[in-house]
């Protein structure tokens, strides 16, 4: 007897909401309604056939070619993409196209009518028309005589295939043997990948068929699609391992899954109800990653992924979807929520348990009794009622009860205030807390392991057990930093596994812990929110958005996870639950999730990173591993893909270009490419990787990019360089040295040339050299006798200026110094006096120049002086006649180039009466007097005084001795002197002197302070005084003038 | 022609009853299509109709076309005997739909139902269908075969009397949702050869709306089975209340009208005024000059015509 078990997954008259997480396509993001046929290329695009175009998506676009694409006509009826990845576009309203890789679209036909097209068993490709089978060769269609109305043709094997014909009946084509008929009243049929098992579908059931190692099919099993809840055309039909996923035009869609032995099925319906958002369905397709496709007739396009997670509402009320806790109890499953108890029967129609209002934290079944634990204290539940337990004797009982366990006789509760625990059968409660060891009061889990040890997990605490009236400290564990323990968990290995809050898994075996993280070991997450071990040797941990499965039964721990799933987007800790049947239930704030046959579902699909294409200087390159380069500047362009159509945001890109980038470059899904500009002379590596999750998924590609170095930076440059200069410096010096060779024999040459001119010359200079001793002789000879002439000149010069008279003459003074220092032997200054009667006479003169002809003027002066005072008395006449015989004698006048002369000042002194008459060619004369007796000077001006003396001077007409242009009579002045009066007469040659410290002139002012320094001393001391002076004053330097003072006292 | 789409496009962008046919300016309630173990004398020629459904070629929401009333078995369908019939409706898209002269044709000859048959629903006497609206769709608009003529696409729906004798009464409609009658913005319905149920009250008045084209120089229409119980007239802008030949039971009867000048490009009123109270249902169709059938709206392309009174006034000063 045939047994057929259907089972009914879900029903959608449930009201417990379930809803799976099928992906919705409407039309503003496809820019069509209606749907006919979906392929996909090897880089895992998927395209699809609408009332619009031909849709590409690529996972996170949607991209639609129509006839401004050079499509025949908008309305595509089918796609079918061959080997190559050539596509073939077939229209409604007739007419295919084929569009080649990295070509444009191109019209096959304009007026066949394609129902199918297909690649046979060797490659080739063919065309099914209403009217005729077409193969396309050498860039035609032809047809195939052997044509017989087919309607949809594939081949098993080689040898044979199954062919569907216009009048509903199916055919198996072998070679070599006689064509039979499988079965009639068929209408289309769906195989499995390996073409082992297929199922044909008529209009009111489906048979399935076996044909396994090129045996002729075998029947299986046929089911009314009645029978299995479908009573709705059926539009479409796919098989996905055992499955085969039929569409109906109202009913949704069906998943038919033969279970083994093939006689039953079990039966999943899909609607708008649980999630389907499509009505009509058109066609169907399963990806490469298994996704299930779904073309609507009107409502878009919905995705189911090969994760089929269903979500499942208890009730409208918000809170009462927050699914805390999981506990099987009595054949029902019950589940905890923020708002009271439910359990699910047969159907998995929730019914209220009670503890409305409550939020149950903790559940755990003992016997018959159910145990719950909530924000308001342990409550138990037997024979469906629900009661309080107080623990007895203990006068604070507790309120938010986080965790139960059994040990013996006792409960345990785990709570915000210790933990809690009652002997049933000795009848007494204690409390535990930090006193008693506790690391914190607040126990938010706990067990009890096989050797009756209790672990525990409180907030901001180490590790920490307690067995037999100790509690131990795991500290110091290696990896342990976030001291937030969130699950512990006991498998039956007896291993101890430790989830942790940031740290990932610990597992404890054998008194050691080991750590297990996301980055070392594969968890999808280091923060944990439980841990379940399934009957098979693997273990479910739970994460936020994705659950890590660890395969244990080997010695190296294998991890997988389930990768993004966004229905865990809001998991809550340790709320879960595996069923007998495999079953993963997770509680979140959004209700219950449902994760099917989780064992079967550890492989994830790994998309294929793709290098599209490189740009080198916006030229596309073919593929390559190396490009080489001639020296330049390059933009390189790297364009790269991979196709999830599932999750295509859980992708990113990593590129790094060695030689140019330091980091790598973390790309999104959306920005594959990567540019490079101004690439110059190097070797560069890309490296290019694909991340999953954050993780990498494939190898990396490499490509190499060589750009040459231009060749003055290349070896051979330089070994040329090297040669070019080292030949350079070696000819250089080989020229050098012969140039040296041949001025060292110039040189030779040349010296012996010189030596002999030296020779000569040495001759000559010896010559000229006894000429100049000669003549030196002879200079120094003529010097001596010169020096010797003006030596006695000066003698006569002396002998000149001091008359017989000269004794009585300066006796005619009370007191009187002469200073007489010639700049050179003999004096351009010359003094004159001459006593007559009552009258001194005293003159000191400055003739023009010095040295000889100086001296020579002023023995003329002194001489004219000399003839002139007998015969005239006053100054003024003495000076007139001195400038007449000076003119006269030097034939001095206008047009005269004769300018010698002197300056000089005449003093006439009545000796008794003290009267002085005096006349001055350029020199003043100056009168020192006491301040006491100074009633002034007639005539004179005063100088400089201090609180003693007073300076008068007696000034001079401003016309030398000498022709003038300005010539008048000399004047006199007539003054008379007292007593103690000191008169000074003098030539300008003290005065000017240049020295000091400034070398500056000592100036008239400085000589007059020297006069009052000098007034009280003997004139001894006074020319002293003013010789020491001036020696002082002239100090290294050199006398530049004459220098002639005389000073009288009166 | 162009002009002859635009009157269409014009005359029926601001009327929802162009969408439900047999519309309100028709004044008829049901369309009928009888079982074929019926006899023809109970107003069916053919057991037959074909119905053609135009939407515009802009148009890119689904649309669906609904049958109002679809089974036989009810207050409105007509009983002979025990309802006994099922009626198949069939709906037909792409090539050869309307561009096939044989569905064009009022006789059932081969390539009537040409094109594709995407949606087919049979009826029998199920009440969960009686006074109620069934749905065929959604439909891609572009999968209708496209008629610059009527400036979009056109669907076919063949309603088929299978067995049985009793008469299906029944509506049908154009619209963009499934489970109300939303109507297709410059949407249509036309056929050919209408069979239809008349209102049972006497001096009530059918009409049928024949547009003349450029090309038309005559028309003949052809009436079946009206029971001797009908007055038949034609009015136009050029002549009011000629009379027509009115058929009698089981048998055709049909005059000719030679088109004046005014009447190009208009439409013509061929008016069924009941006689008596009796139910009656009948067959019309209308023919041009090339006997080629002439597409019946169910609006009155342009409006009703009015028959403009050619006074000719002499005045003396």
């Amino acid at each position: 007897m045939r047994l057929i078990c259907i089972l009914l997954f879900c029903l959608p008259v449930l009201c417990f909401s379930q809803v799976y997480n099928f992906e919705h396509f409407d039309q503003n993001q496809l820019k069509a309604n209606f749907f006919y046929d979906f392929d996909q290329n090897s880089r895992g695009e998927l395209f699809i056939a609408s009332s619009k175009g031909l849709i590409k998506y690529n996972g996170h676009e949607f991209e639609i070619y129509n006839s401004i694409d050079s499509l025949f006509d908008d309305f595509v009826s089918e796609v079918f993409i061959d080997s190559k990845d050539n596509i073939w576009i077939a229209y409604y309203k007739g007419g295919l196209s084929l569009w080649e890789k990295d070509k444009a679209i191109k019209t096959i036909s304009e007026n066949i009518y394609v129902y199918e097209i297909f690649e046979n068993s060797s490659g080739e490709l063919q065309i099914l028309t209403e009217d005729d089978l077409y193969a396309y060769t050498k860039g035609e269609l032809h047809a195939i005589e052997s044509y017989n109305s087919e309607l949809k043709v594939i081949d098993l094997d080689k040898n044979s295939s199954l062919k569907l014909y216009k009048n509903q009946t199916v055919f198996i084509d072998k070679d070599g043997e006689e064509t039979y008929q499988l079965d009639s009243g068929v209408v289309d049929f769906a195989f499995s990948k390996n073409k082992s098992t297929f199922f044909l579908l008529k209009e009111d059931r489906i048979s399935i068929y076996t044909a396994q190692n090129q045996q002729k099919p075998y029947f299986e099993e046929s089911f009314l699609l009645t029978e299995l809840g479908i009573n709705s055309n059926v539009t479409a039909i796919v098989m996905s391992k055992r499955q085969a996923i039929l569409g109906t035009e109202k009913n949704g869609l069906f998943e038919v899954y033969l279970n083994p032995g093939y006689q039953s099925f079990s039966v999943q319906n899909f609607t708008n109800e649980n999630g389907l958002a499509v009505d009509k369905i058109n066609c169907l397709f399963i990806d490469r990653e298994e996704n299930l496709w779904i073309g609507s007739y009107g409502d878009g396009i919905s995705m189911i992924p090969q994760k089929r997670i269903s979500r499942h509402a208890l009730t409208t009320n918000k809170t009462q979807n927050e699914i805390t806790k999981f506990e099987y109890f009595q054949g029902q499953l019950f589940i905890g929520t923020k708002d009271g108890l439910r359990f699910l029967k047969d159907l998995e129609q929730p019914f209220i348990a009670g503890l409305n209002g409550k939020e149950i934290t903790a559940i755990k079944t003992k016997n018959d009794t159910l145990w719950v634990g909530t924000n308001e204290g342990l409550f138990y539940m037997n024979k469906n009622k629900v009661q309080k337990f107080e623990f007895p004797l203990l006068k604070n009982q507790p309120r938010v009860i986080n965790a139960i366990q059994f040990n013996g006789s006792s409960i345990f509760v785990g709570t915000n205030n210790g933990l809690y625990s009652y002997d049933f059968a000795t009848k007494n409660s204690i409390i535990i807390t930090n006193n008693d060891g506790l690391a914190h009061n607040v126990i938010e889990h706990f067990i009890i392991d096989k050797s009756r040890t209790f672990w525990f997990a409180s907030p901001n605490s180490p590790i920490y057990s307690y067995q037999d009236g100790e509690f131990t400290y795991h500290k110091n564990i290696e990896g342990f930093k976030s001291f937030n323990v969130t699950e512990i968990r006991e498998l039956r290995n007896g291993q101890i596994w430790i989830g942790t809050g940031g740290d990932g898994l610990f597992v404890y075996d054998k008194g050691k812990f080991t750590q297990y993280t996301s980055e070392k070991d594969g968890l999808f997450s280091d923060y944990i929110y439980f841990i379940n071990e399934t009957r098979d040797n693997k273990v479910v941990i739970g994460h936020k958005s994705s659950l890590t499965i660890v395969d244990i039964s080997q010695y190296e721990y294998k991890f997988s996870d389930l990768g993004f799933t966004k229905e865990l987007e809001y998991i809550l800790p340790r709320s879960n639950y595996l069923s007998s049947s495999n079953y993963q239930w997770i509680g979140t704030y959004k209700g219950a999730v449902k994760i099917p046959k989780i064992n079967n579902n550890v492989k994830n699909y790994i998309p294929e990173l793709i290098l599209e294409n490189v740009k080198i200087n916006e030229e596309i390159q073919a593929i390559g591993d190396h490009y080489e380069l001639k020296y330049g500047k390059y933009f390189v362009e790297f364009n790269f893909s991979a196709n999830y159509l599932l999750n295509s945001k859980s992708i990113e890109y990593q590129c790094f270009l060695e030689g140019f980038d330091t980091d790598w470059t973390t790309l999104s899904f959306e920005e594959n490419n990567m540019r490079y500009q101004s690439l110059s002379d190097g070797e560069y590596t890309f490296r290019l990787r694909l991340l999953m999750n954050g993780k990498q998924t494939n190898e990396d590609i490499v490509v190499k990019i060589t750009i040459q170095k231009p060749y003055w930076k290349s070896t051979w440059f330089y070994v040329l360089l090297f040669f070019i200069v080292l030949s350079l410096i070696i000819l250089s010096i080989a020229l050098t040295n012969r140039r040296n060779k041949q001025i060292k024999i110039k040189l030779q040459s040349e010296v012996k040339k010189r030596t002999a001119d030296l020779v000569k010359k040495n001759e000559e200079v010896a010559l000229l050299s006894n000429q100049y001793l000669e003549a030196k002789n002879s200079a120094e000879y003529r010097s001596q006798q010169i020096e010797e002439s003006i030596t006695y000149a000066r003698y006569i010069q002396k002998v000149l200026l001091r008359k017989k008279d000269y004794d009585a003459w300066i006796k005619s003074f009370k007191s009187f110094f002469l200073i007489f220092k010639p700049k050179d032997v003999v004096s351009g200054d010359f003094y004159w006096g001459h006593k007559k009667d009552e009258f001194a006479y005293v003159a000191v003169a400055d003739c023009t120049g010095h040295g000889v002809p100086g001296a020579m003027i002023s023995m003329l002066g002194a001489s004219f002086l000399n003839d002139s005072i007998p015969y005239l008395n006053d100054t003024d006449e003495l000076l007139e006649s001195l400038r007449k015989r000076v003119i006269d004698d030097f034939d001095q006048g206008e047009e005269s180039q004769v300018s010698d002369g002197m300056d000089i000042c005449l003093m006439r002194l009545n000796i008794k009466t003290k009267e002085v008459q005096y006349s001055g060619a350029m020199n003043p004369i100056f009168i020192v007097r006491e301040k006491k007796n100074d009633k002034g000077i007639e005539g004179l001006q005063k100088s400089l005084e201090n609180d003693d003396l007073v300076i008068y001077t007696a000034p001079a007409d401003k016309q030398p001795i000498g022709y003038y242009f300005k010539m008048k009579p000399f004047s006199k002045m007539e003054f008379t002197l007292q007593e103690g009066d000191q008169v000074f007469l003098l030539s300008d040659g003290y005065v000017d002197q240049f020295g000091g410290d400034q070398y500056k002139k000592f100036m008239r002012k400085n000589l007059f302070y020297k006069f009052f320094e000098i007034y009280n001393m003997s004139s001894e001391d006074q020319k002293k005084e003013l010789w020491d002076t001036m020696v002082t004053w002239i100090g290294e330097q050199e006398q530049i003038d004459d220098i002639s003072i005389i000073g009288i006292k009166i | 022609m162009k002009f002859f789409v635009s009157i269409i496009v014009f005359s029926i962008a601001f009327s929802s009853e162009a969408q439900i046919t047999p519309s309100a300016h028709e004044n008829i309630d049901f369309l009928m299509t009888f079982g074929s173990g019926a006899d023809a004398k109970w107003g069916d020629d053919d057991h037959t109709q074909i119905h053609f459904f135009v939407v515009p070629k802009n148009e890119n929401s689904p649309i669906y076309i609904r049958v109002y009333d679809p089974n036989t078995g009810g207050k409105f369908d007509t009983k002979n005997g025990d309802f006994n019939t099922k009626c198949s409706y069939s709906l037909y898209a792409g090539r050869g739909v309307h561009s096939t002269a044989a569905a064009r044709s009022v006789k059932l000859t081969t390539g009537y139902d040409a094109g594709k048959l995407i949606l087919s629903k049979t009826f029998g006497d199920s009440p969960e269908y009686d006074e109620k609206w069934y749905t065929f769709g959604p439909l891609n608009p572009s999968e209708g075969e496209y008629s610059d003529e009527f400036g979009g696409y056109i669907f076919k729906m063949i309603c088929k009397g299978m067995n049985g004798d009793d008469g299906n009464a029944y509506r049908y409609a154009l619209s963009y949702k499934k489970d109300e009658n939303v109507f297709v913005e410059d949407g249509n319905i036309f056929t050919y050869e209408m069979c239809f149920k008349l209102k049972q009250k006497s001096t009530e008045t059918a009409h049928v709306y024949p547009f003349i084209k450029d090309n038309i120089v005559s028309i003949t229409q052809r009436n079946f089975d009206a029971d001797n119980d009908l007055e038949m007239r034609v009015t136009s802008i050029a002549r009011k209340l000629v009379l027509a030949t009115s058929s009698a039971d089981g048998k055709w009867a049909s005059n000719k009208y030679i088109i004046k000048p005014q009447e190009v490009n208009t439409t013509i009123d061929i008016q069924m005024v009941k006689k008596s109270d009796a139910n009656n249902d009948m067959v019309m169709y209308i023919l041009n000059q090339f006997n080629e059938a002439m597409p019946l709206f169910s609006v009155p392309i342009g409006g009703k015509p009015k028959y403009k009174h050619n006074l000719k006034v002499k005045t003396n000063f």
